[in-house]
């Protein structure tokens, strides 16, 4: 049998936690999936064992209300289905997901997809190399794993998590050669008012500059790593100048010995999940590419099913927790829980924090706005696609033989058809082709997103389950504790 | 030494696990990649076409590029694998073995 339970929620980090809490304190049923053995998303991301919780409580810290958020999963009202995978959407708004290996089905009356947002792949030669790690990649080892990236570390970046990542790995005792981001210089003088809109979070990344300030840091504006060299890991970076125009000037270049490249140009979000129901989406650069097309409250272009947090685009945590609750709120009274004047007073509130946060979120990219587009690195032999070993001189010579649509390209090269999902090259791809045909990236669009949204192994969809699991899925947190 | 932040001791009982035959050292919550890391190794398998190193690259199950073999079962994210005590990890070599692509 089919389970139909009132609410389904995607994703456990801050948005769908913030919208499983107020629908569940409504009276909501929520079946609230995600891929991960904790709940928390990457934001609140703990180690799975007490000890290494333990030791990250400095990391931590600062998110104290997150931990009260974290416990929404034990609610009477909650069905939380950890290390649960979407498989996809079918005939008759069946969702399908695979946990504990078998392929189960529910049939929600509302959705909320908070799927979050993936690294912004910038591909220059040598970023495949072992030792370049994502921004969010080095987050996660120094919270979940309380393990530092390596010894001599470069931070190339554009935007606020270079300084984040800059700050914490100082913090937490590395070596941070240097912090360079890709804007020419902050722009302050436009940005100051909608920055003063938060004056807590400003707070805290002034706290980050100082400290590396003290630390001795070099904060270095308008530069970008260009290449890397070493084997098998990093060994040296060249990095560069960009100049007004946002062309990098090789000639004056220079070489910097580390063993470890840290880049974080941002986040693109994540919307496989709302482009296979159909949703329409819209390219909106500065919320980080595609985005589903929403209502105020978050609700997509289908009804009853709503995107919130990164994933409807990159704002970060603190509005994915309004946009959460907002669409938990609303969920409720399609659902009948709350009648709609009481939902529209709550909704009132949390419209406005929404706006203020926006606009905070607006003056951030307009300090580091930056001239340079982040795909001219690129040379002939550089890798396009990770996993399936496309080059950027592959791709041109398809190009140039007339094969200019993004599926055609995908079928002649498998360039996007490996594990990853395009989830490391459809941006690049997209820019590519924009390029080559004089289109803008917006007219290119995205390629069919099908099932599996995410890789799934293919004997758990043999085991088909037509119901959830009678018993939480064995959880490898508790199988690790058991081992200690 | 490691990178690993702080006392190991306070990580709870070492774990022995071993890749490519050579024995390494692990603790309770560690991630096969958060091991490696620590222990300075970030290299983890070669691609199928340009036989290319890759290793750790995203760090939370989405890129793909850390996968291993765990105890003879090829395409593992290292990333999202916890240490067994006696586990057998391998550098995955392309598609891993039972290749036939």
């Amino acid at each position: 049998m089919t389970t139909a339970p009132d609410l389904v929620v995607i994703g456990a980090g801050p948005a769908g936690l913030a919208a499983a809490t107020e629908a569940a304190a409504r009276g909501v049923q929520v079946t609230l999936i995600d891929d991960n053995p904790l709940p928390g998303g990457q934001y609140f991301r703990r180690g799975v064992t007490e000890a290494l919780c333990e030791l990250a409580r400095d990391v931590l810290g600062e998110d104290e209300k997150g931990a009260a958020l974290l416990r929404i999963v034990e609610h009477p009202r909650v069905d939380y289905r950890r290390e649960a995978v979407v498989f996809g959407f079918f005939d008759d708004g069946i969702l399908a997901y695979v946990q504990d290996g078998r392929l189960r089905e529910l049939r929600p009356r509302c959705t909320v997809v908070a799927a979050g947002a993936t690294e912004r792949p910038v591909p220059f030669p040598g970023w495949t190399l072992p030792g370049v790690m994502g921004a969010g990649s080095v987050l996660n080892l120094n919270k979940g794993q309380r393990v530092l990236p390596g010894r001599r570390v470069l931070v190339s970046g554009n935007g606020p998590l270079g300084l984040l990542v800059a700050a914490t790995l100082v913090r937490l005792g590395a070596t941070v050669v240097e912090l360079i981001e890709a804007a020419r210089g902050p722009r302050v003088f436009g940005s100051l008012p909608g920055l003063l809109v938060a004056p807590r979070t400003l707070a805290r990344g002034l706290g980050y500059r100082a400290l590396l300030m003290k630390a001795g840091v070099p904060y270095r504006w308008g530069h970008i790593v260009v290449e890397v060299r070493g084997d098998p890991r990093v060994e040296e970076a060249v990095v560069a100048p960009i100049d007004e125009h946002g062309a990098v000037d090789h000639a004056r270049s220079r070489v910097i010995s580390v063993d470890t490249i840290v880049t974080g140009f941002g986040l693109v979000p994540s919307t496989e999940i709302t482009r296979s129901l159909g949703c329409a989406h819209v390219h909106e650069p500065e919320a980080g590419g595609w985005v589903p097309v929403r209502s105020a409250d978050g609700e997509t272009t289908r009804a009853n099913v709503f995107s919130v947090g990164d994933c409807a685009g990159v704002a970060g945590a603190d509005s994915a927790l309004v946009e959460g609750r907002l669409a938990g709120l609303v969920a409720a009274m399609r659902l009948g829980r709350v009648s709609e004047t009481e939902a529209n007073r709550s909704a009132c509130r949390l419209r406005r924090r929404l706006r203020r946060l926006r606009r905070f979120w607006s003056a951030m990219g307009s300090l580091f706005a930056t001239p340079h587009d982040f795909q001219s690195l690129l040379t002939d032999d550089t890798v396009v696609c990770r996993c399936e070993d496309v080059t950027a001189r592959q791709l041109r010579d398809r190009l140039q033989a007339g094969v200019v649509d993004i599926e055609s390209l995908k079928a002649v090269t498998r360039m996007s058809m490996g594990r990853c999902q395009g989830r490391n090259c459809l941006v690049t791809l997209g820019v590519i082709i924009a390029r080559h045909t004089g289109c803008g990236v917006a007219d290119i669009g995205l390629p069919q997103s099908r099932p599996p949204m995410r890789p799934v192994l293919i004997g758990s969809l043999v085991e088909h389950d037509k119901g959830p699991a009678k018993s939480p899925g064995a959880p490898s947190a508790a199988a690790v504790r058991a081992d200690e | 030494m490691s990178t690993r932040i702080g006392n190991p001791a306070q990580r709870g009982r070492l774990l022995t696990f071993y890749l490519d035959g050579e024995p390494w050292l692990a603790y309770p919550g560690e991630t096969v990649a958060g091991a490696l890391v620590a222990a300075g190794r970030v290299h983890f398998r070669r691609t199928s076409d340009r036989c290319e190193w890759r290793g750790y690259y995203c760090g939370m199950g989405v890129c793909w590029e850390c996968l291993v073999v765990v105890d003879g079962r090829p395409n593992v994210r290292a990333c999202t694998t916890f240490v067994k005590d006696g586990m057998r990890i391998e550098t995955q070599d392309g598609y891993g073995p039972g290749e036939t692509a």
